[in-house]
Order: structure tokens, then C-alpha cells, then sequence
């Protein structure tokens, strides 16, 4: 109760509070207004993820019985359990998307779905039925859910600055295992509640900053990635489209060759200044030679079925 | 005994056109036919070209396009079973296929020449009449 009387009933606690929320909220502002250039599912899973739990975390008092003092609400509590849920399959979705290709363990992922499914059904079924068991029970299983996240953090080989970011913030949000651990009585309650609380509210706040500016980047550069490749996909379908003329256009400058030395007439002459024109065209098409990747594709020789 | 001195009926062909485009290669060997005289003969893939073996080894110049179908074993295929069966003639590469991709790549680096499609005719002619001209040396 005294953690609450110093967040909501003193000005520096009322505060700390707004500061600490609003930062949630900002970044999935942010988060937001970059998902509308970006086009990236990740910032829209951050913009969900980031305004949730810095109230959750503010919410989590270390006493079991207590979630934030709402006297038991029957609405409100089941509520914020349900959002516990939610930010924890977005927090997890949202890691699987940024360390996708870098889990490499087929296993390590299969745990983490499983922590992860565990986790949310039990805070599912302590928001319908809360008691101080159920409350225990979703704190001790949300630790493996953090043990999880440390192991996917530590295990995770950045390759760019901003995947280094995302490592690093990553193993920060694991020190909010804290939380869990004083509500299994794991750990022994912190001497003060006021410490832990602005302790939570300060690595969460690193965290999340962190992890904003890591996301962003990671999208600026897929972005950027799948800009290239358009590129490239578009240089390939010109260089398909002139592989496919080269071959009529041969016959034609032959065919013509051939009329010519019968009789050349003014006809001939006509053909022959358009054949010219269409062996330009070809040869202003080579310049999107370089920029074809040609190590995606097996058989370049086969002409994409729409141009055959 | 006579028969040796007789002049053979169907001459061997100077050049061979390998190509799938059957209206390149008649168009070709009409072009040399025409202009220079001389007898030259096409397939289109290397299973044909294997079927009439004798006359290309005989030839004294192959024209072998890189991209002979999909599916199909490509020029390099047919350069280097040239190159396994001891063919003296010249060889020279015709693609209408970027220089980068690494099958052309590979026409490129094999020292043989190559021209991109669509060649010069007047020219691409000439320049075969002209090595049939050439003493016979291996390839150029």
C-alpha cells in the first residue's frame, strides 16, 4: 500500500507516473507514424506492446493479492490480467519477428512457443478465476517467459549496430524478472516497494527506448532491403523482356538481309530503319544488365510465363 | 578405284548453326548459302547435334547459341563435348543472354568468341566466310 501512496498521492510519485506512461505511449505514437512509411507488422506489434506494459508493470504491486488498488474490481483486475496476456504474445511475436531467421534452433523456438502459450493461458485463467494461487501461478510461470527472452537475447548473434541494440535491450528487460520472482516469494520483498517500483520504472524505460530506436532501424533497413530487391526484381523483367526479343529480332535482321540482296526497294529500306529502332531498344535495355542478381535464380533462360 | 576422284555428292557443311530457333538457323544457312556459296547445316540441341557427329567434327565451324531451351543441355554443354571429341574447326558463341549471368560467363571465359544477339548479318557473315578462308588451326 505505501508503493501506492507514494505513486499516486505524492507530486514527485504522480510524476514518475505520467513520465513513465507517456513514454509508453509516445513510442507507439512514434511507432505508429513510422509503421505508415515502413509498412513493417513489427512496429505495429510494438505500438500495442509498448503502451501495455509500462502500466502493467506500475500495476504489478509485489504483493500477490494486490494488482494496483482496486480493491478487487471484478471489471478492472480480470481486465489488466487479460492486457498482461496481450503484451506478453506481443512481446513474444514481436522477438520471434526481429530474431526470426537468427533462431536457427528449430527447438530453442518450439520451447519458446510453448513458455509462451503456457504463460498466456495461465494469466487467462487467472483473469476469470483470481485468487492468490492463480495469481502465484501466473507470476511463476511468466519467470520462464523472461528466462526465455534472456536465452534469446544471449543466444542472438547481431550482425548490424541496431541488432546489437535489440541483444542488449533484450538481456535490460530480463532484470524486470524481478517483479515474478518478489510475487512467487522467490525472492525476499524488497526492503522498500518505492525501490523496486522505480527501479521497474527505470529499466523499463531504458528498455523501451532501446528497443524503439533497434526496431526502427531493423525496419529502415528491411525497408531498404526490399527496396533493392524491387530494383532488381524490375531490371530482371526488362532484361527477360530483351532476351526474349534478341532472338525474333536476329531473324528479322536476317530475313531482311536477305530480301535486300534480292531487291532492295523502298519497302525494305522502311523495314530496315524499324528493325534498327527495335535493335536500339535492345541494346538501351543492357544497362539493367549489373543490377540483376542472377545467383536467386537456377534458370534464368525460363521467361516468367506472363511474357512467354 | 574411280569413286575416289569422283566429287562427293552432299559436301560436308562448313559451318554447323546450333540453335532452337529453326528460323535463325535456315535463315543463316540460306544467308551463306546465297552470299558466300557455301554449304552449312543446323540443329537445334545437342542430342541433335550428337546425331549427326561425324559432320560436325568435320566442320570447320560451329555457331552454338548458350540457351538451347529449357531443359535443354545449353552451348557450353555442346562446346565442351566439342572440346572432349578433339573438333579442330573454330567455335563461336551467338546469345541474345546478359554477360553476366554466369552460364554466358562461362561461354565468355571458355576463350572462345562471343556475339550477342542481334548481330550485324552482313557483317556476322562475312566474318564466317572469312575464317572458312583461314589455313585450318585449331580455334581462334
Amino acid at each position: 500500500m505505501e508503493t501506492l501512496e507514494y505513486l499516486f498521492r505524492t507530486e514527485t510519485g504522480i510524476f514518475f507516473c505520467g513520465a513513465f506512461i507517456s513514454v509508453g505511449v509516445s513510442l507507439s505514437l512514434l511507432a505508429i507514424c513510422f509503421y505508415t512509411v515502413f509498412k513493417n507488422k513489427v512496429l505495429l506489434l510494438f505500438a500495442i506492446q509498448s503502451p501495455l506494459i509500462h502500466p502493467l508493470f506500475l500495476s504489478a504491486n509485489t504483493n500477490p493479492r494486490e494488482l494496483l488498488d482496486l480493491g478487487g474490481h471484478t471489471v478492472w483486475l480480470p481486465l489488466l490480467h487479460l492486457l498482461v496476456a496481450l503484451a506478453i504474445y506481443c512481446f513474444y511475436r514481436l522477438v520471434k519477428e526481429i530474431i526470426g531467421e537468427a533462431f536457427g534452433q528449430a527447438t530453442r523456438d518450439k520451447v519458446f512457443t510453448v513458455v509462451v502459450s503456457i504463460v498466456v493461458a495461465v494469466r487467462i485463467i487467472t483473469a476469470f478465476s483470481i485468487s492468490e494461487l492463480t495469481i502465484r501461478a501466473a507470476a511463476f510461470v511468466t519467470i520462464f517467459f523472461f528466462l526465455m527472452i534472456a536465452v534469446e537475447g544471449l543466444f542472438f548473434h547481431p550482425r548490424t549496430f541496431a541488432e546489437k541494440l535489440a541483444k542488449y535491450s533484450l538481456i535490460t528487460f530480463t532484470l524486470l524478472s524481478i517483479y515474478p520472482f518478489i510475487r512467487t516469494g522467490i525472492l525476499p520483498p524488497a526492503p522498500s516497494d518505492n525501490f523496486v517500483v522505480v527501479l521497474v520504472m527505470a529499466v523499463l524505460s531504458i528498455f523501451s527506448v532501446v528497443w524503439f530506436f533497434a526496431l526502427i532501424e531493423i525496419t529502415r533497413e528491411n525497408f531498404s532491403n526490399l527496396k533493392i530487391l524491387e530494383l532488381q526484381k524490375r531490371a530482371r523483367a526488362f532484361i527477360d523482356l530483351r532476351d526474349l526479343m534478341n532472338t525474333p529480332i536476329q531473324v528479322l535482321v536476317l530475313g531482311l538481309e536477305i530480301l535486300e540482296s534480292v531487291a532492295p526497294t523502298e519497302t525494305t529500306n522502311r523495314m530496315r530503319k524499324a528493325v534498327q529502332r527495335l535493335t536500339n531498344v535492345s541494346k538501351r535495355l543492357n544497362r539493367f544488365e549489373n543490377d540483376v542478381n542472377w545467383n536467386d535464380s537456377k534458370n534464368f533462360f525460363e521467361p516468367p510465363a506472363n511474357l512467354q | 578405284m574411280l569413286e575416289k576422284f569422283a566429287p562427293p555428292k552432299n559436301p560436308d557443311p562448313k559451318v554447323f548453326f546450333v540453335d532452337d530457333s529453326e528460323d535463325l538457323r535456315m535463315l543463316f544457312i540460306h544467308l551463306m548459302k546465297f552470299r558466300f556459296k557455301e554449304n552449312c547445316k543446323g540443329c537445334a540441341t545437342l542430342g541433335q547435334m550428337l546425331d549427326n557427329k561425324d559432320e560436325v567434327l568435320r566442320a570447320q565451324i560451329v555457331v552454338l547459341d548458350i540457351n538451347l531451351g529449357v531443359g535443354e543441355p545449353s552451348g557450353i554443354d555442346c562446346y565442351d563435348w566439342l572440346k572432349n571429341n578433339k573438333f579442330t574447326g573454330k567455335i563461336l558463341f551467338l546469345t541474345g543472354h546478359a554477360k553476366n549471368h554466369p552460364t554466358v560467363k562461362k561461354a565468355w571465359q571458355s576463350g572462345a568468341q562471343v556475339f550477342e544477339k542481334p548481330v550485324d548479318s552482313k557483317q556476322f557473315t562475312e566474318l564466317l566466310a572469312s575464317k572458312l578462308r583461314e589455313p585450318l588451326h585449331g580455334n581462334a
